[in-house]
């Protein structure tokens, strides 16, 4: 009844007065009546005006989304630096030079890494394309399938197919090298516009949050706020987290793999470590990998029980160790939840969606929480 | 291209706002450059008469400071007012430093426009430049503790008074 009356015109009392006198009965009920018909009008225009600019952001990512996912790389690169440049202007540099100073770095070691590791890499995946070309790997793979069959009994050995579907699934993707030169144009404005948004985002970030928090209205404004500094926390976290847990990860695997003697220990390391990033799958997937790769560059199964040992004893580590000491509770879901945020995040955008679907659901998680929160606590 | 280098090099240019933070009592200490820097951290609210900033029971994350107009700081449910703040006052403080709920309703008496300062902000400024987020909490610690003595004095006042009327009553009972 009271909401009723408090969203009623108000023709019948006089503004200032009755909004005072009536004060007791409809003060949890939200804005003064006398005001209440601009506020009204004001706050279905900025509704309006707030979903098409959604409507337009969501078109735009539709129509260009491989810009929008370099300005997401972008923006993830800032989120992951961003402590770096608040560290410099602690230390009284500016926050311009501070962006630059860390754009600098990041780039140079980029480049470093890229010259150190790449000659290895490179030698890695060539001797790996030269043993694919000259059919080595396939006779493995045979060898591999015809050892399995024995084993197995009940199986014939063609069975299984997997030379044929290896053939099949990597054939398409054989194409000369020349085929790539556009790509490389391509990726060289890519290389442009990922360092440009990081600068930007690292520079200017909380000036641009501010920014944005201007538009809200009023009567949202500091429920946003809360929202916004609450997801700002367990994203920053999350991200920075696992940044952290990925390079470890990565490192160790590769070490690991290298002590083991599996071949191509440095490109699975670089794999296992970037696959971290989505949670659970990403270490079946680059464990599964690792045991396909030993099966097949030794053509036995001699060190799969080591290669599954040392991917348990990480897991186990990264679980036990640096999942609690690094991101602590920045993100605490459920595992059904993280499951789905990584199966619709894939869904959605590919291995990136994978990667960034369980922040996106702890930003949707603070989002809800403080919705129904907000429900109860603020007269919205 | 200039333009791009200077809007991406360079800060938003505003200083008739630093003129006017500049003014306001908690900030008088500050330095050009430390305006500047405070200005970065300030949500710039306008709000018309009769609005409310924040509602009493609401959880607060940060405070006020008025720039122009008046605001009337208000009790609920009765809608009593306590106090009527105007230029370079500030209120709301408590939840800056202290993640409470609002003790009391915040409304704007005139057209009135407010400078917003979020506790994350001010942990952060502490966090990325002790030494002029110390000299922001000095000032804010001076300011609130002259309220304070203002209220002590009040509280003595009333206790003052509420003797004498006790004293007044249980005369008057006893004769």
């Amino acid at each position: 009844m009271a909401e009723v009356l408090a969203d009623a015109p108000p023709a019948v009392l006089p503004p200032q007065d009755g909004g005072r006198a009536r004060g007791p009965d409809r003060a949890p009920s939200g804005p003064e009546p006398a005001h209440a018909p601009p506020a009204t009008t004001a706050s279905r225009l900025s509704a309006w005006a707030t979903a098409a600019a959604v409507a337009g952001l969501v078109a735009l990512t539709v129509i260009a989304s491989d810009i929008a996912s370099l300005v997401l790389m972008g923006a993830v690169l800032a989120y992951l630096l961003m402590p770096l440049v608040d560290a410099l202007e602690r230390r009284g540099v500016e926050r311009v030079l501070g962006a630059a100073l860390v754009l600098t770095g990041v780039l140079a070691a980029g480049a470093l890494l890229v010259a150190l590791a790449l000659p290895v890499v490179v030698g890695q995946v060539a001797s790996l394309q030269v043993r694919w070309d000259n059919g080595e790997l396939l006779t493995l793979v045979s060898n591999a399938e015809a050892a399995l069959a024995a084993r197995l009994g009940f199986v014939e050995a063609h069975d299984l197919g997997l030379v044929d579907s290896i053939r099949e699934a990597v054939h398409p993707e054989a194409g000369p090298l020349i085929g790539y030169v556009p790509d490389a144009l391509e990726t060289i404005g890519n290389a442009v516009v990922v360092p440009f948004v990081l600068f930007a985002l690292l520079k200017d970030g909380p000036t641009l949050r501010r920014r944005l928090l201007a538009f809200v209205p009023n009567r949202y404004f500091e429920f946003a706020m809360t929202v916004v500094y609450k997801a700002d926390a367990s994203l920053g976290g999350y991200l920075r987290g696992q940044a952290l847990i990925a390079l470890l990860v990565g490192a160790s695997t590769a070490l690991g793999l290298g002590v083991l003697g599996v071949d191509y220990y440095l490109v699975l390391g670089l794999v296992t470590g970037l696959a971290n990033f989505v949670p659970y799958v990403g270490f079946v997937v680059s464990a599964a990998l690792a045991v396909l790769v030993s099966v097949v560059t030794t053509g036995g199964m001699d060190q799969v029980a080591a290669v599954v040992i040392l991917y348990v004893v990480l897991q186990t580590v990264e679980n036990v160790v640096f999942q609690p000491w690094i991101t602590g509770k920045n993100v605490s879901m459920h595992p059904v939840l993280v499951l789905l945020a990584i199966l619709v995040g894939g869904k959605i955008g590919g291995v990136m969606g994978m990667a960034l679907g369980v922040p996106a659901a702890a930003v949707l998680k603070v989002l809800f929480l403080e919705t129904a929160v907000g429900l109860r606590r603020y007269h919205l | 291209m200039q333009s791009l280098w200077k809007s991406l090099l360079g800060g938003a240019a505003s200083s008739s706002e630093d003129d006017l933070i500049g003014r306001i009592p908690l900030f008088e200490d500050l330095t050009g450059r430390e305006i500047d820097a405070v200005r970065r951290l300030l949500h710039r609210r306008d709000y018309v008469a009769g609005e409310s900033i924040f509602v009493q029971g609401e959880p607060g994350l940060g405070m006020y400071i008025i720039v122009r107009g008046a605001v009337s700081i208000q009790s609920e449910p009765t809608g009593r007012e306590l106090v009527e703040l105007a230029n370079g006052d500030f209120f709301g403080e408590i939840a800056l430093l202290n993640e409470v709920i609002r003790t009391a309703t915040a409304r704007a008496k005139t057209d009135c426009t407010l400078l917003s300062l979020f506790q994350p902000d001010l942990l952060s400024l502490l966090d990325r430049n002790p030494r002029l987020g110390v000299k922001v909490l000095l000032s804010l610690a001076r300011l609130v503790g002259l309220r304070l003595v203002e209220v002590s004095d009040e509280v003595e006042a009333l206790t003052r008074e509420c003797d004498e009327l006790r004293e007044a009553a249980g005369l008057s009972t006893d004769g």
